[in-house]
């Protein structure tokens, strides 16, 4: 339920060694490279690799040309590869090229198919017309011209003062007109310009000859040709990809992980002959990695602890049980914790789980909703359907405390009577004194809920040593004493009568930690021994502070009351259920009333949770990860060939 | 009241409409586009410009046909909003459709001047004639100067026009002749604010128009000095004399030395703010960014829906031409670097 530990390793060899560390560092799929220039202190005679990846260009050639010749590749395993480097390269090249010409020759097909396909079109609008193209085209006087216009520019031709320029419509498109026109040979031209400036567009068919009639289905001849061929291009694709499949998924993991190594080269500086690598390691991985490394000839490292290395931000790997890790994926949605910083998954995944259930109590509502995660997370392989799992459930047991199945709320009543020998409901949500323990209850969920946060920060900032945040901020000590008294002040004052808001406990445990809160700057300064701890100007500092004080103790009160939608949601479902079975009574009959419930309970489950785990997120976003999260860590990414992730 | 609230309907409309602008993506695939069809086909295929450039020839393009498409579409959406507009509450609708005029008058002019006042009927926007207060069919007549004062015989262009009639064999001054006709337009929709706003959304909205004339008008200075080297009293005419800046700093602008000093002085008007706030690739190109970043900021946040409107508009206009730039710049085979910078977003 933490931060994993991790090593920074520093090696250090002779350059003719390099590839083997770095082919070392890569197998092992425990090392995430870091910059070394921060972790040293005089880099002067430092120079980075600046080599080009002579693997990504190659690489992505051949994805692209697998792309286009629609064939998959894949990973496979390399154990017994031994294919050089340049081998590869040379074998990609030759497959690539091969691959592209059989492409090119399929698109060239595809795009005649798609001209025949147009000119077919294009003549079928003149099909029926008795027309003979071959002999308009021996008229020694007039040109013709076959084609389409806009219809908007039919309109224009009756205002242009030429009396050659006339058009003669076959047919009409949404957009256009089609048909011809016709110009003396001497006017040709002229006419054709007017024509042009019309926007007039020729049938892009040469030589044109015959009937329309004639012309398409000579066309459909040629369609008829261009599609076989196709066909047998497709059929050389296949046939070649037969042959060397096997060899081509070989070859392509191996340049994967050429390509994946070689961007640890980026981390290596060289220094006059030797190289530097650094990075990190699972500290538990530890001695599995230095073996390893023992075995390479010529090369120096050493090891030291994260929490030495906190300047240079190690590499944070989240350590947690397997119903806490699914929570994982909100708190990286919000930035993962710094190495010397408390993980909050256990935190979130109790509170989220817990209000969902609060929030969206239904015993069949829940089974639907976890049912659904878990077609979320098998069929499409989404992180929040398994996060819905135990919301549902969650859902369900809270459901069934309400007694509430699908908006049903009398539905458990027998289950009741057996168990537990009542004769109704365990809890009636809709009734008037449920409804006020229903709000108390949500304010005493926020109130622990912050008092834990606060706690939480108090370990936090001390494990950080950050003295000012653990023992003055508005979530340390003195936040928690002001909190605590101040609630339990006016809880015992207001409810249970006993008169606990005296002078010397308003003064001890109310006036003082504000005051510390007040001074918290000064104060934290001086705690952690800083021989500058005076504000540069005092008036500024109290103005700022006071202002400061106003807003945390305005946060306090508004971040409590926030918590009242967790009751909310409750009578939100209850009102909703209740609207639905209205309207399904209303509609009446027995077919018109499962319909009207089923769709209702439909989009009620449907709106409810997406308002409900937007909700409980925004909770633990706001009110809790506000009081002791800061997330600015960064992920712990080992260099890993992709065939080993999946 | 349901007028206004029929007006405050612009406000969600026009920002639906902005929604549909390019995106990022959309210029990043349009400039990695190889030829001029590819840009056509992108536009007809995947972006908001589907239904303008139905019927284009995507194999077949040129500027001539495709920017009076795209700027159509302009037109088109403005008219679009102004059935939200039920009273006075749209001057801009009326400066739109004076703009779409004066373009008109101008291309016939620019035929006439060339000696071919006939092809103007080739390029006459019929879609646009019923929203015209002027009759385009009468500017398809027009042989000579005399028959425009008669086409456009009752309008308010006539006085205008009448002051730049050419002596015989002289052409009309297109240019001067564009940038008085703008500003009597400019002009109009000043009073019209007067006459039919009051209170803060009147000040609000002259505030506006008057911000976007300056930057027009830097745009305009910086052009002059860069590319024809004119001199302050050269300038002058082709500016609109409405913006915020005084005339003296207006004058200190336009008797700059270069381009750089103009920018310079800019840069100490009230316009620096803003000019220090943005990322441009050149001086020509900064007021322009500088009037995209503002209606950006008026579409986003403004209540008045005229103000959100006029920024709709200005935004579409940047936006269609960067589609013309990148067209001419896939035209003559510019990198996807190069026209990148021509860009203003």
């Amino acid at each position: 339920m933490s931060v994993k530990p991790v090593k920074a390793i520093s090696i250090i060899g002779m350059m003719d060694k390099l590839d083997d560390v770095i082919q070392f560092c890569g197998n092992s799929g425990i090392f995430h490279p870091d910059d070394a220039i921060s972790f040293y202190s005089n880099t002067q005679n430092f120079v980075p690799l600046n080599d080009k990846n002579p693997y990504s260009a190659p690489l992505q050639s051949l994805r692209s040309a697998a792309d286009m010749a629609k064939l998959e590749i894949e990973y496979t395993d390399i154990k017994d590869f031994k294919e050089s480097p340049s081998e590869v390269l040379e074998y990609i090249e030759d497959l690539v090229a091969g691959l592209e010409k059989m492409v090119n020759s399929r698109l060239h097909c595809q795009q005649e198919i798609e001209a025949c396909v147009r000119k077919i079109e294009q003549v079928g609008h003149f099909v029926g017309n008795n027309l003979d193209f071959t002999e308009i085209s021996k008229c020694k006087y007039i040109a013709p011209a076959f084609g389409r216009i806009p219809k908007e520019s039919i309109e224009k031709i009756s205002k242009i003062d030429n009396p050659y320029v006339m058009f003669f419509p076959c047919t009409n498109d949404d957009t256009h007109c089609w048909g011809a026109y016709f110009a003396p040979i001497d006017q040709r031209s002229e006419i054709d310009r007017i024509f042009s400036s019309l926007y007039f567009e020729k049938l892009d068919i040469p030589d044109i000859t015959g009937t329309p009639e004639e012309c398409v289905n000579s066309l459909k001849g040629e369609l008829e040709k261009l599609k076989k061929q196709q066909q047998d291009i497709e059929t050389d694709i296949e046939k070649f990809w037969e042959t060397e499949k096997d060899k081509c998924m070989k070859f392509y993991t191996k340049l994967e992980e050429l390509n994946t190594y070689h961007a640890i080269r980026r981390y290596v500086y060289k220094y006059h002959k030797n190289f530097i690598l650094v990075g990190w390691i699972p500290a538990e991985k530890e001695n599995t990695f230095t073996k390893g490394l023992d075995n390479i000839e010529s090369i120096e490292y050493s090891l030291s602890d994260g929490k030495e290395e906190l300047k240079n931000s190690p590499p944070v790997i989240l350590k947690n049980p397997p119903f806490f890790k699914l929570y994982e994926f909100f708190v990286k949605m919000y930035g993962l914790p710094s190495y010397n910083e408390i993980d909050p998954t256990p935190f979130v995944a109790l509170t989220y789980t817990l209000f969902f259930g609060i929030m969206f109590g239904d015993m069949g509502q829940g089974f639907v909703v976890a049912l659904v995660g878990f077609l979320m997370w098998k069929l499409k392989k989404m992180e929040i359907g398994k996060i819905l799992i135990p919301c549902g459930i969650s859902g369900m047991v809270f459901g069934f405390i309400y007694g509430s199945v699908f908006g049903f709320e009398h539905a458990l009543n027998p289950v009741y009577k057996a168990l537990f020998g009542i004769d109704g409901k365990l809890v009636e949500v809709m009734e008037s004194n449920t409804i006020n323990m229903i709000i108390y209850g949500s304010v005493a969920i926020g109130v622990v809920t912050i008092i834990i946060s606060m706690l939480i920060n108090i370990c936090s900032s001390l494990k950080r040593r950050d003295m000012e945040s653990a023992f003055f901020g508005a979530n340390g000590i003195a936040g928690f004493v002001f909190y605590v008294s101040l609630v339990a002040g006016l809880v015992c004052t207001m409810f249970l009568n006993i008169p606990l808001m005296t002078p010397v406990y308003i003064i001890c445990l109310i006036v003082i930690p504000l005051i510390l809160m007040f001074m918290r700057e000064p104060l934290g300064k001086l705690s952690e021994g800083k021989k500058k701890w005076q504000p540069e100007s005092w008036g500024e500092y109290f103005m700022q502070s006071f202002f400061e004080l106003f807003e945390m103790c305005l946060s306090y009160v508004t971040n409590t009351m926030s918590f009242l939608r967790v009751g909310a949601y409750i009578l939100v479902h209850a009102g909703m259920m209740l609207v639905v079975f209205t309207l399904a009574e209303m509609v009446g009959g027995a077919v018109g009333y499962i319909v009207v419930i089923i769709i209702g309970n439909g989009i009620v489950m449907a709106l409810e949770a997406l308002l409900v785990a937007i909700q409980v997120l925004r909770l633990d976003y706001y009110e809790v990860f506000s009081r002791f999260y800061i997330g600015e860590g960064r992920q712990f990414s080992p260099v890993v060939a992709r065939q080993r992730e999946e | 009241m349901s007028s206004a609230m029929a007006s405050n309907a612009i406000l969600a409309k026009a920002r639906a409409m902005y929604g549909k602008s390019l995106s990022e993506t959309d210029y990043k695939q349009l400039m990695d586009c190889r030829n001029v069809p590819e840009v056509a086909a992108y536009l007809k295929s995947r972006t908001c410009y589907k239904s303008a450039l139905t019927g284009l020839n995507e194999s077949d393009v040129h500027r001539g046909q495709l920017e009076p498409m795209l700027r159509q579409d302009i037109y088109f959406d403005v008219f679009a909003l102004s059935r939200y507009a039920k009273d006075k509450s749209l001057v801009f609708t009326d400066f739109i459709i004076s703009e779409m005029e004066i373009e008109q008058i101008i291309r016939c002019l620019t035929l006439l001047n060339i000696g071919r006042p006939d092809e103007y009927v080739y390029s006459m926007p019929l879609s646009l004639g019923k929203y015209a207060r002027i009759s385009l069919d009468k500017l398809t007549a027009v042989r000579s100067f005399d028959d425009i004062l008669s086409a456009l015989a009752g309008s308010k262009y006539v006085p205008v026009l009448k002051k730049f009639r050419p002596k015989e064999s002289e052409n009309v001054n297109i240019a001067l002749l564009e940038a008085e006709l703008n500003n009597l337009n400019y002009g109009m929709v000043m009073q019209a604010v007067d006459e039919s706003k009051k209170g803060r959304d009147r000040e609000e909205l002259k505030e506006v128009i008057s911000a976007m004339l300056d930057f027009r008008n830097i745009s305009r200075i910086i052009r002059l000095k860069r590319y024809f080297k004119y001199t302050g009293d050269m300038i002058k005419p082709f500016l609109i004399p409405y913006g915020k800046l005084s005339n003296k700093t207006v004058d200190m602008l336009c008797n700059a030395e270069s381009a750089k000093d103009v920018f310079e002085l800019a840069r100490s008007t009230y316009l620096g703010r803003l000019m220090s706030k943005l990322q441009y690739n050149d001086t020509t190109q900064m007021a322009n960014v500088m009037l995209s970043e503002y209606c950006k900021h008026h579409l986003r946040l403004s209540p008045n829906p005229t103000i959100v409107m006029i920024s709709y508009v200005y935004l579409k206009e940047i936006e269609i031409s960067n589609i013309i730039n990148i067209i001419e710049a896939t035209r003559y085979g510019l990198s996807a670097d190069e026209k990148e910078k021509m860009l203003v977003r």
